[in-house]
């Protein structure tokens, strides 16, 4: 009786893979059909732009401080009206581990992580991406976001008070006499 | 129980030599560090007498990347995606240590709602953690439809946390304070999605593997461990529950909302293969009834309570916390100078680390083969032993 039962097992577990047969499938023919990734997907890192189309880095080192594994290297310097960018922005993609946390402390939401893994290269020098691999013409995932215009920082084309949501200065001096 | 240390080389000498010249002689193996069943690179020396193991001795340090070095350079919150790298299968829990030990280090409190999403990424990621390991057994016992049917379901649940997390593997998710995002909108609905899949999923696992006669042949009644031998050995998680041990960290930490849920420790009566193997397809069942209890009733609440970007103040001292992983006890132990958000030392307790070197008490006296059957149900993660 054992014997049958054991024939009666395997016989099953050959039943079930056969039904599987008119399931439907699970393949997903990779190269020609890509998956799906969710916008939160922690994938290549790019620095985005403001709506107008200026670069939102405003080189404050807090993403190079944030990196665990320190694979960001920027300099910062700023133009004649006042305003900061990166001269230099690297990311060491053969270091970079996607943990998220430049994006999490960028104040500027310049640094944003997408929705891309495929980045794979030959050469290790290739993954040092300078900053003009990583500038894309967009502004990301926060379409509306302007730093400067929301910043009280006076720059070329916006003076002080000129901000959302901020009054016109106060003469404090006006106010005492 | 007593342990002498012996070199390798001490090790590796044949016990005795042969008298006859027509005698046998023990001879040494290499099992690994490329070999299927090694699921990474672990070298396994077994020093056989014909097809019988009379020893096996584990050489780990392979994949050794000195992780609690690293740490004692890196802020708390730096060190939360080094420990996803260890046990890579069960990155929540092994977050979850780290946090833990750095919320009782640093006196942060959680909430309720970070509390429950916590424990629900851990269990998912339990049942995940199982379903892979499901397949992965399958397949080093010799039925390879069971590894595509494994990561059939393991990339079902791996959508969930991409959704929710942003990363398959590498979580990065549970951080001290609370957890990195808040979980997507659609979290709630999918869940309950797939845990109503799942529960037909297991029944089929059953019916495929389980019964099988085959493995039944190749699991029944090898590699039996006692629940002393288990304990001496400092086994945790599956394995000594399925020597009879009722020993889980969920019950007896009183973590998460563990205690707000109905859930059996399952616990199997010999500590044989077998038993290893049912007992985690049994937990794969517990873990979606806690599921099941806790997605509906998700607190409000907000999902960080510390703000970025500051040092996390950690009065000198140590400070030893540990989470219940898919495949045991996961200890961190720090030790805070308070001068700096630094620790210096850390160490992890990695439950693979333990259950390895049960295999030392289990192989001996079994063919070659049943090594196999034993190590496939060690659930043996090699970088989480490496570290």
């Amino acid at each position: 009786m054992q014997i049958i039962e054991n024939i009666y097992s395997i016989l099953r577990s050959i039943g079930l893979v056969f039904m599987h047969a008119f399931h439907k499938r699970e393949t997903v023919q990779y190269p020609d059909e890509k998956p799906y990734l969710a916008p939160r997907w922690r994938g290549r890192i790019v620095l985005t732009r403001d709506p107008d189309g200026a670069e939102r880095c405003v080189g404050c080192y807090l993403c190079a401080v944030a990196c665990p594994v320190g694979c960001i290297a920027l300099q910062t310097t700023e133009d004649e009206t006042g305003r900061r960018y990166p001269e230099f922005f690297r990311i060491n993609f053969s270091r970079c581990i996607f943990c998220g946390y430049c994006e999490e402390a960028c104040p500027t939401y310049a640094i944003q992580l997408t929705p891309d893994f495929e980045m794979c290269e030959y050469k290790r020098q290739n993954l040092v991406y300078e900053k003009e691999d990583l500038l894309i013409s967009g502004p990301g995932k926060y379409p509306d976001y302007n730093f400067y215009r929301v910043a009280g920082l006076a720059i070329g084309g916006k003076g002080k008070g000129e901000a959302e949501n901020e009054s016109a200065p106060v003469d404090p001096r006006g106010l005492l006499l | 129980m007593t342990v002498t240390i012996r070199t390798l080389n001490e090790l590796l000498q044949p016990s005795h030599l042969p008298a006859h010249p027509l005698a046998t002689q023990e001879y040494f193996v290499n099992m690994g560090p490329q070999h299927p069943i090694s699921h990474g690179s672990l070298r396994l020396v077994l020093r056989l007498d014909g097809e019988t193991v009379k020893e096996v001795i584990p050489v780990p340090g392979f994949v050794h990347r000195g992780v609690e070095k690293m740490c004692e350079s890196l802020t708390p919150r730096q060190i939360v995606p080094y420990t996803d790298r260890l046990d890579y299968l069960s990155a929540f829990m092994n977050n979850w240590a780290i946090t833990r030990v750095v919320e009782t280090a640093a006196g942060i409190e959680s909430n309720e709602r970070i509390e429950t999403i916590r424990t629900l990424m851990s269990e998912l990621q339990r049942i995940q953690s199982h379903a892979l390991w499901w397949g992965v057994t399958g397949m080093d016992l010799g039925a390879f439809t069971a590894f595509l049917y494994g990561f059939r379901e393991r990339e079902v649940i791996s959508e969930i946390f991409e959704e929710t997390v942003g990363a398959r593997l590498t979580m990065n998710y549970i951080q001290p304070g609370g957890v990195m995002y808040d979980i997507h909108p659609n979290f709630v609905k999918r869940v309950k999605d797939v845990m109503a899949y799942m529960k037909p999923i297991i029944d089929e696992y059953d019916t495929l593997l389980s019964g099988n006669v085959i493995l039944q042949e190749r699991c029944r009644n090898i590699g039996i461990l006692s629940p002393e031998k288990a304990i001496a050995l400092g086994c945790t998680g599956p394995v000594l529950r399925a020597s009879g041990v009722p020993y889980d960290l969920r019950k007896m930490e009183n973590y998460g909302v563990y205690n707000k849920v109905d859930f059996n420790v399952v616990v199997g009566a010999v500590g044989d293969c077998w038993d290893r193997y049912y007992v985690r397809m049994q937990e794969m069942r517990e873990s979606i009834r806690i599921v099941e209890q806790l997605i509906d009733s998700i607190p409000e609440g907000p999902t960080m309570t510390l703000r970025y970007n500051l040092p996390i103040e950690m009065p000198e001292g140590t400070y030893y916390s540990q989470v219940e992983t898919a495949r045991g006890v996961f200890g961190a132990f720090l030790v805070a100078e308070g001068k700096s958000e630094k620790p210096y030392p850390l160490h992890f307790r990695s439950p693979n680390y333990n259950n390895l070197w049960s295999v030392t008490a289990l192989a001996p006296g079994w063919r070659v083969a049943d090594i196999i059957a034993i190590l496939s149900s060690l659930d043996l993660v090699i970088p989480d032993i490496d570290r």
